[in-house]
C-alpha cells in the first residue's frame, strides 16, 4: 500500500469539550475541560465594544497547541494538530490553513498578549479541531464536541493509469483497504461517518460496482472490480483530503497501458495499440467542463452544461483521433474532478494541448455566441521561472504559497506557456469562426483557474451560452456539436502547422 | 465710549444668533427620514451620490447608473450600503450581476488598498454560471468600489467568510482580483 502523505492518518484525535461557565457581563474565566486527564485550564475573557473576548494563549494551552510568533510580519500563528490558525492584531480576517474567514471582529493585541472574539471559536479554532462549537441554550455555555471523520461523497473516475475510487473526506482519517477474495476490495474508514447512509455506483472502467454503507463502526465500501483488473494502489491524499483507491492491470511506471488505452477507445484507428508509445504524436486532454455534483450553467429548456460539454467533448475526441493525435479526456462520465485535478491529469499524461470546453451562461437569453479565452493572471505576486513542459507536475498542498513538487506556483505553472495559448487560442477561434455560423465574441485572455497549473498550451472554449434558447437547442443537435468539433480539430491542427510540426 | 460697547454687544449678539442658526439646523433631521423618529444607525448619514456598475442587455459592456442614497460616514459602512444597492438590482437599462438574494454580509478595507467582500451563499447557489456570467460579476463589483473609492488597488471576494475557489468555476478567485485588470 502506499504510504499516505504528511501527517499519520488518525494519530491526532483529540476530544475537547468546552465546559463553561457562561461569560459574564466583564469579563471573568471560562472553564475547559479535557476528558483525558488533564488538569481543568481556564480561559481568562475580557468585554471589547460589548463583545466577549477570549485569551489566545489560555485557548492554545486548553487544546494542546503551539504559539508561533513572528515579529518581523507581525503574524500569530496557532497550530492545532496538522492545521495552522494564523492572525494578526487589528484584523479580523484570520486563515486556516491560507483559507480566509472572517471572525467579525478584529483580533486584539493588548498588554502583550492576543485576545480573539468569542466567533474564534465556530470559525477557526472549532474547523480546526473537526469539532462543532454549541452553545448551550440555557447556561450559555461552550462546548467544543469532536466530529470524527466524515465521507462527504463516493466517484468513480477513469485515469490514464486505471480506474479511480475516490472517498472525499472532511479531514484525515484512518483507513484499512484489502483484498480478502479475488475480484473484491473492501475499504474501511474506521469512525467514519457517510453523508448519506447508502451510496450504490455503477461501473466505470475496471471497477463494476461500489456499494457504501454507514453504521456505528465506519464507512465500508465494497469495491468490485473486473475487466482485466490485477492490481490495486490505496493511498490517502491532501487538498482536498481523501482515499484513492487506484484499481489497474498491473503494468507498472507507465501512466497507460496500451490494453487500457485500446479499451477506451482512445487511440487513433489503425494504430499498433500494443506497439511503442510513438513520442512524435502529440496528445490532447479534453476537458469537458464541471460534472457530478456541479452542473455549471444551465439553459431555459432545462439542459444541464455538464452534460453538453461531455457530448461536445466525446465528438471532439473522435474528429481529434481521425487527425491522428492521441487524446485523453479528464473525464469521460458524469463525474466531479476537482480544477486544479483537471490540469494535474494532463501534466502527468504529458499532454502537449489542453482544451477545457464549457457552455456560458447569463441572467437572461440577450446574450449569446462563442468565445475563445487563455490564462492571463491577474495575481499580484509573480517571479519568473523556467519551463517545465510535460513534468508530470502534480498539485501538492504547500504550507505557504500553493506548491508542487517542482518548486514552482501552482498558480504561475501556465505563465510560461502564455504566448503559445494565445496563439492556439486564435487559431482554433479562426476555424470556428469560418466554419461555424454563430455569433462570434472573439479571444480573451483571462484568470482560468483550471489552466493555471497546466504545463503547456491550454485553451478554454464557451462554445455558446446555453442559457440563451438558440445555443442551447444547437448544443442539443448532433450535426451542430460534429460541425463544432470539426472546426476546433482543424484549429488545432492549424496551431500545430504554424509551428511546422505537421504538414 | 457707550456707543463703542453697545457696538460689541450687537456684534456678539448677531454672532450668537448666526451660531444657533446653523447649531439649530445642523440638527434637523434629513428629508429621507423614516417616520417615528432617527434610527441609531442612521445617524451620522449623509445624502451621497453613488455610481452603481452594472452590465449591458447582451454582457458585451457596463452601463453606469447614478444614485442619491443616504450613506453611513465610514468607508466599510459606505462600501457595504453601496454593494447592497448593487446587489438588489438596476433601476435603467442595465441587467443585474449579482444572483437574485446575493447579500452584502460586511466589506473591510485593509491598509495597502486592498477591500475585502463578504457576500452571502446566494452568489454561488444562485449564480447563472458560465465564465462570462462570472466575469461580469467581478467587473461589476471591483468598477463599483473603484468608482466610489478611488483609492483601492484590489477587492477579494469571501463566501459566507470563507475563500473560494471560483465564483461559478472558472476565474480564479484564490487571489485578490486588481482594479487595473477589470475596468
Amino acid at each position: 500500500m502506499r504510504k499516505p502523505l504528511g501527517a499519520s492518518a488518525g494519530a491526532w484525535i483529540v476530544t475537547a469539550f468546552l465546559l463553561a461557565s457562561p461569560f459574564r457581563a466583564l469579563g471573568g474565566t471560562l472553564v475547559i475541560d479535557f476528558p483525558e486527564g488533564r488538569s481543568p485550564s481556564r480561559v481568562e475573557t475580557r468585554q471589547v465594544d460589548g463583545v466577549a473576548y477570549l485569551r489566545l494563549a489560555d485557548l492554545a494551552h486548553g487544546v494542546g497547541g503551539a504559539r508561533h510568533w513572528n515579529a518581523n510580519t507581525g503574524k500569530m500563528t496557532l497550530t492545532v494538530g496538522p492545521r495552522r490558525i494564523a492572525m494578526s492584531a487589528g484584523n479580523p480576517l484570520v486563515t486556516l490553513d491560507r483559507v480566509v474567514r472572517n471572525l467579525g471582529r478584529p483580533v486584539v493585541l493588548t498588554d502583550g498578549a492576543f485576545w480573539v472574539p468569542e466567533s474564534f471559536l465556530r470559525h477557526a479554532l472549532g474547523p480546526a479541531m473537526n469539532a462543532e462549537v454549541v452553545k448551550g441554550a440555557e447556561d450559555g455555555a461552550y462546548r467544543l464536541v469532536k466530529l470524527g471523520p466524515v465521507v462527504t461523497s463516493v466517484e468513480i473516475e477513469e485515469r490514464p493509469d486505471g480506474t479511480a475510487v475516490v472517498l472525499w473526506l472532511n479531514e484525515l482519517a484512518d483507513f484499512v483497504a484489502e483484498s480478502a477474495e479475488r475480484g473484491a476490495i473492501e475499504v474501511v474508514v474506521e469512525g467514519g461517518r457517510l453523508v448519506d447512509t447508502l451510496a450504490v455506483l455503477e461501473g466505470v472502467g475496471f471497477v463494476s460496482s461500489v456499494v457504501t454503507a454507514g453504521d456505528e463502526e465506519g464507512v465500508r465500501a465494497d469495491i468490485r472490480v473486473g475487466g482485466g483488473a490485477t492490481s490495486f494502489e490505496a493511498g490517502l491524499f491532501h487538498d482536498p483530503y481523501r482515499i484513492e483507491i487506484l484499481v489497474g492491470s498491473g503494468h507498472d511506471a507507465s501512466f497507460m497501458t496500451p490494453a487500457l488505452k485500446e479499451r477506451q477507445g482512445l487511440l487513433p484507428a489503425g494504430r499498433d495499440v500494443l506497439g511503442a508509445w510513438d513520442p512524435d504524436v502529440e496528445t490532447i486532454m479534453i476537458d469537458p467542463g464541471h460534472g457530478g455534483r456541479d452542473p455549471g450553467a444551465s439553459g431555459p429548456a432545462g439542459s444541464a452544461e455538464k452534460d453538453a460539454t461531455l457530448a461536445l467533448a466525446l465528438e471532439l475526441s473522435r474528429a481529434l483521433q481521425r487527425e491522428g493525435y492521441y487524446v485523453f479526456m479528464t473525464r469521460s462520465s458524469d463525474s466531479y474532478v476537482p480544477l486544479k485535478r483537471r490540469a494535474e491529469l494532463s501534466n502527468l499524461a504529458a499532454a502537449d494541448i489542453f482544451v477545457s470546453l464549457q457552455a456560458d451562461g447569463w441572467y437572461s437569453q440577450s446574450a449569446g455566441g462563442f468565445r475563445v479565452a487563455y490564462h492571463a493572471p491577474t495575481a499580484v505576486r509573480w517571479r519568473p521561472h523556467g519551463r517545465s513542459r510535460g513534468a508530470g507536475l502534480r498539485y501538492v498542498e504547500g504550507a505557504e504559497a500553493g506548491g508542487n513538487e517542482s518548486g514552482l506556483e501552482w498558480e504561475h505553472v501556465q505563465d510560461a506557456f502564455r504566448d503559445e495559448s494565445r496563439q492556439l487560442a486564435r487559431s482554433v477561434h479562426d476555424r470556428m469562426a469560418e466554419d461555424l455560423a454563430v455569433s462570434d465574441r472573439g479571444v480573451a485572455a483571462r484568470s482560468l483557474s483550471v489552466l493555471s497549473g497546466c504545463a503547456m498550451p491550454a485553451i478554454m472554449i464557451e462554445i455558446g451560452f446555453i442559457s440563451n434558447g438558440g445555443d442551447e437547442e444547437r448544443l442539443a443537435d448532433e450535426e451542430f456539436r460534429r460541425d463544432a468539433a470539426r472546426a476546433i480539430a482543424r484549429g488545432i491542427v492549424d496551431y500545430h502547422r504554424s509551428l511546422g510540426g505537421r504538414d | 465710549m457707550d456707543v463703542k460697547r453697545m457696538k460689541v454687544v450687537v456684534v456678539a449678539l448677531v454672532l450668537v444668533a448666526i451660531a444657533l442658526v446653523f447649531v439649530l439646523r445642523d440638527r434637523e433631521p434629513p428629508a429621507d427620514m423614516p417616520e417615528g423618529g432617527v434610527l441609531e444607525e442612521e445617524m451620522g448619514r449623509g445624502i451621497q451620490s453613488v455610481t452603481l456598475v452594472f452590465a449591458d442587455r447582451a454582457a458585451t459592456g457596463m452601463v453606469e447608473e447614478r444614485r442619491e442614497l443616504a450613506v453611513p460616514e465610514d468607508r466599510a459602512g459606505r462600501a457595504k450600503r453601496i454593494l447592497s444597492e448593487l446587489a438588489a438590482g438596476p433601476t435603467q437599462s442595465g441587467v443585474r450581476t449579482l444572483p437574485q438574494g446575493t447579500r452584502v454580509l460586511s466589506v473591510f478595507f485593509d491598509e495597502q488598498g486592498g477591500v475585502f467582500v463578504d457576500l452571502s451563499r446566494e452568489l454561488v447557489d444562485n449564480h447563472p454560471g458560465g465564465s462570462t456570467g462570472e466575469l461580469f460579476t467581478i467587473r461589476s463589483v471591483v468598477q463599483t468600489l473603484a468608482a466610489n473609492f478611488p483609492d483601492i488597488e484590489s477587492v477579494r471576494f469571501l463566501v459566507e467568510g470563507e475563500e473560494v475557489e471560483t465564483i461559478a468555476g472558472h476565474i480564479d478567485a484564490s487571489v485578490p482580483f486588481l482594479v487595473g485588470h477589470y475596468r
